[in-house]
């Protein structure tokens, strides 16, 4: 009973949290060098991850989309099956799962060792709210890199997608994006890809929610790091459901 | 590495917000956003796989997109689909052109497949409403399908009533003929000969055609469940229609054999000039006969129905080359060929014209061999093999002849099934002879059982 | 801004409790402005907690604490950020923020608080490291520097905005007598230069005796001694007596 208690107790104070994260990202001052050092840590340097990984989940795609388009004699089919996979979901989700494993562990970690080495108590020391400073930063920066990544990956999915398939049929790659584009819908890229903003966002509260709230030392940093992967991969796979939901509410 | 950080964020941030653009512009290009189109719109009365955004296809070319689809106010209303097309293909885009949904393939996608006018016709203006060609649905497909082979099944029952009554006729003609020919003496026999071979033929191909539409009719489940290819009714009716065609001209053949042969009994003494009517009448008999079992061997070799023959064990020795049947194609499935060897010696005389004749011997040889066969099913197939001397010019003719000669009798005297009965003209080689020498002079009954009952008889 | 009378900090009858440990315990303490007062006592019993109860990084559960007449505990963001910026605070680690430069954590506070421009913060935090010793070591990651070292940079980081109050707490812990020494040194230069108010917590009697104007000892959570170190010596308290003649204890 009290387990559950306490639980329900961490969720509200979760809650709270994430709600003075909107309050405060709206309110200027706005701590621009800090975002912008948070957007190349967060962004630039997980460019080549998402790259790659992107690459790699499009060319598997196209031969697992070839393989059952084959079934039907519908290969033409398969780069716009592949584009409608990747940019209604795979693209978001993957790059969604991705980083809450890179980002989500980094800033875990990251505002863990802050915690338990009083570097966040020597930045209020200074006068620094280092809830803006540190934690609104991060989440600003991780809602902004989300979506650009998750282009990213779209992009070089499709690209992956296109070597797959010019290897077997030699195919241009301006007739692959064509074809691959031939079925997209504005409502099909643009919900999708904005709606990583949200997965942005609960990927830096939750990892620094867990981060600010480290206790016992260094065992507590593992922890903390650990803890933002795990509950912001799922929170993040429950939001999509909902998510999806809701766009295909707005867009039928 | 001059870059510094924020550098790198200022690449990455545009860099991605370039490729996001890019996608929107590839949609908006597609959706014509930024290029000339106007707008046109079709009714339907169905608008199966249609949404908005739904591609609209000019000539197979991707010429736009569907923008709206309005509900009709009332049920006996059609839909408005308003599209918006390129203005590039407005040359095409006349007032009488028709708009259907199309699907891409058996899975694919609707389209609205939108049909080039005619040069005569004015070009449709902005907003103008274009004839609309209801789909045809798959169930409405099947639903014809259905009603074809209903069709197929009345004109071949039709036609077969008429081959009968034609064959009714031509027997007639034929007796009358043969009085004729006996009062008329020995010169005109030898057409009586003709005569018969042509009955002959005709009742074999009347028996083939009833076999066929009693296949036809006991296949329809079978053949309902593979109407999906609408290439096929059209071969279907042709083949129906041929028959139909053959049957008439068949009909008419006949007409004129009875009509020469009255003027032959009616205006005797003209002998010469009649028997030269005869012979040409008789000859044309043959053609249209022939035309008969060409159309409905077409039928038999329809992929349709060779399926379906297939599966129900029958076997079509006209489809199926020598090579293939002495390499043992009926004894796949677990069957082993009986043969029994008939002697030529035996079973043959050559009438007056050099065709082969049963003897009364021959007959009761036949007779023999039959009765070692009956322990095996009536339903197994019978392939009568006709071999002959090598080295004659015309040996497979006379190995065919042979063979066609004993499958004849044995559909008369044991009413064995036509579709399990047939010939196979083998020439000279004869594999496994008693003679040994793979030579042989004769017919060999060869019935293929399968090899349970075979080992169990033996 | 120090009104004469007013004390520089001050505690009133402070509570704060972890669980049901009173880490502090009704305690009072004055601390009139330019004194320097070092806070003693053994290990956990609540000095550093006093500390961060001054810089308003905790609150207590009872009493006031009022630094220069305000209480920060009931002060707005922005009221308390202006309190602060009048203070500087050497963490017992140093804190320093270890994704930066040494320089860039004592040029932080005046980038945050103050309108020069880059290259005059530059030279500010320059001098301040030279002023601790570490000049030339401007553009080296904390995790490059000593413990000794570190503690330096922190405290120029403590001293960047100049503070009217120095809070340190622990600030010769864990470095060796040398190195120790040199940082009693710096804060009573301080204090000699400035005037500033230092509290500083310790358990390094001889820097102890070298700092504090004025002596207090903590003991579960209250104060059992108050005094010059003259007087703690005299002590009627064993425990006061005991701790005062461990010289060098550390």
């Amino acid at each position: 009973m009290t387990v559950v208690v306490s639980w329900l107790e961490g969720v509200a104070r979760a809650a709270r949290f994430a709600g003075r994260v909107l309050a405060e990202a709206v309110r200027p001052p706005f701590e621009g060098r800090e975002t912008l050092r948070h957007l190349y840590e967060l962004g630039v340097r997980s460019v080549p991850l998402i790259a790659a990984a992107g690459f790699a989940v499009g060319v598997v795609l196209s031969m697992h989309t070839r393989s059952s388009m084959a079934r039907f004699g519908a290969e033409a089919l398969i780069p716009a099956g592949l584009a409608i996979v990747l940019i209604r979901e795979t693209g978001p989700l993957v790059s969604g799962l991705l980083l809450s494993g890179r980002i989500g562990a980094g800033i875990g970690a990251e505002l863990g060792a802050m915690k338990v080495t009083e570097q966040i108590d020597a930045l209020e020391a200074v006068a620094v709210d280092s809830f803006r400073y540190l934690v609104v930063t991060r989440v600003v920066a991780c809602v902004i890199a989300l979506p650009l990544l998750t282009t990213l990956m779209n992009f070089t999915g499709l690209l992956g997608g296109w070597v797959a398939e010019a290897l077997i049929t030699g195919m241009p790659l301006g007739t692959y994006f064509r074809q691959a584009f031939q079925p997209i819908q504005f409502t099909d890229l643009v919900p999708a890809t904005l709606k990583t903003t949200v997965f942005g966002f609960i990927i830096a509260t939750v990892a620094s929610y867990l981060g600010v709230h480290t206790t016992r030392g260094t065992e507590g940093v593992g922890l903390a790091s650990t803890r933002s992967v795990v509950t912001s991969s799922i929170l993040l796979i429950a939001t999509n459901v909902l998510l999806v939901r809701l766009i295909q509410f707005v867009y039928p | 590495m001059g870059m510094t950080k924020p550098a790198w964020v200022g690449v990455f941030v545009l860099g991605t917000i370039a490729l996001f653009a890019a996608g929107l512009f590839m949609i908006g290009d597609r959706r014509l956003l930024f290029t000339g189109h106007f707008e046109v719109s079709t009714t339907l009365a169905k608008v199966t796989g249609l949404e908005v955004g739904t591609r609209v296809r000019l000539a197979g070319l991707d010429a736009g997109e569907v923008l709206e689809i309005r509900v009709p106010p009332a049920p006996s209303g059609r839909f408005l689909v308003r599209m918006r097309v390129r203005e590039d293909v407005r040359p095409l885009v006349r007032t009488d052109s028709a708009c259907t949904i199309q699907t891409d393939g058996l899975v694919g996608n609707a389209f609205v497949q939108m049909s080039p006018g005619t040069d005569a016709a004015p070009l449709a203006g902005e907003g103008d409403v274009l004839h609309g060609v209801d789909p045809i649905e798959l169930a409405d497909v099947l639903r014809e399908g259905r009603e074809t082979i209903q069709l197929i099944n009345r004109r071949v029952v039709s036609l077969t009533d008429e081959v009968s009554g034609t064959l009714t006729s031509l027997t007639r003609t034929m007796d009358t003929t043969r009085e004729v020919i006996a009062t008329a003496g020995r010169r005109v026999d030898e057409f009586g000969a003709t005569g018969h071979e042509v009955l002959t033929d005709v009742r074999h191909t009347v028996g083939d055609v009833r076999v066929l539409v009693e296949r036809t009719r006991a296949g329809e489940g079978t053949v309902g469940r593979l109407l999906t290819d609408t290439a096929f009714y059209d071969r279907l009716r042709q083949v129906a229609d041929d028959a139909a065609g053959t049957a008439a001209a068949l009909r008419e053949t006949s007409e004129t054999a009875r009509t020469a042969v009255n003027d032959f009994t009616a205006a005797d003494g003209a002998g010469a000039r009649i028997t030269q009517t005869i012979r040409n009448t008789l000859a044309s008999i043959e053609e249209v006969t022939n035309d008969l079992a060409e159309g409905t061997e077409a039928l038999k070799r329809n992929f349709l129905f060779r399926g379906f023959f297939r599966d129900r064990g029958f076997f079509d020795l006209d489809a199926m080359s020598r090579e293939a049947y002495q390499a043992g194609l009926l004894e796949r499935d677990n069957r082993t060929a009986v043969r029994i060897w008939l002697d030529a010696a035996v079973l043959f005389e050559t009438d007056p014209d050099g065709g082969e004749r049963l003897t009364a011997d021959g007959r009761r040889r036949v007779d023999q061999a039959m009765a070692q066969l009956v322990q095996y099913p009536r339903d197994s197939p019978l392939v009568v093999e006709g071999y002959a001397r090598a080295g004659d010019a015309d040996t497979y003719v006379l190995s065919s002849e042979r063979a066609s000669a004993v499958r004849e009798y044995l559909l008369r005297r044991f009413r064995r099934a036509t579709t399990l009965t047939d010939t196979m003209p083998l020439g000279s080689d004869a594999v496994g002879s008693p003679r040994g020498d793979a030579t042989w002079e004769g017919v060999a009954l060869a019935m293929f059982v399968s090899n349970d009952l075979f080992r169990a008889r033996r | 801004m120090a009104t004469d009378g007013i004390p520089a900090v001050e505690l009133r009858h402070v509570t704060k409790r972890f669980g049901d440990r009173a880490v502090l315990d009704d305690l009072s303490l004055a601390v009139p402005a330019g004194r320097a007062v070092c806070v003693l006592g053994r290990s956990g019993t609540g000095k550093s907690v006093m500390l961060k109860h001054i810089i308003g990084l905790m609150r207590p559960d009872a009493g006031s604490v009022l630094v220069e007449g305000e209480d920060v505990a009931q002060m707005s963001p922005r009221d308390l950020a202006r309190v602060r910026q009048r203070m500087g605070m050497l963490f017992q680690h140093a804190a320093l923020f270890d994704s930066i430069t040494v320089g860039e954590n004592v040029a932080f506070p005046l980038r945050r608080h103050s309108s020069l421009p880059a290259r005059e913060i530059r030279e500010r935090a320059e001098a301040l490291l030279a002023d601790v010793g570490l000049a030339g070591e401007y553009d080296k990651m904390p995790a490059d520097l000593s413990g000794g070292m570190r503690k330096r940079a922190g405290l120029a980081r403590a001293l960047a905005l100049e503070p009217a109050i120095l809070l340190a707490d622990e600030p010769s812990t864990g470095l060796d007598p040398v190195t120790s020494g040199e940082i009693d040194r710096l804060l009573v230069a301080l204090r000699d230069r400035t005037g500033a108010t230092l509290i500083v917590v310790t358990h390094n009697i001889p820097s102890a005796r070298v700092i504090g104007d004025e002596l207090v000892f903590l003991d579960e959570g209250r104060i059992v001694a108050q005094g010059t170190a003259g007087m703690l010596d005299e002590s009627d308290i064993p425990l006061v007596r005991r701790f005062m003649q461990a010289e060098g204890a550390g």
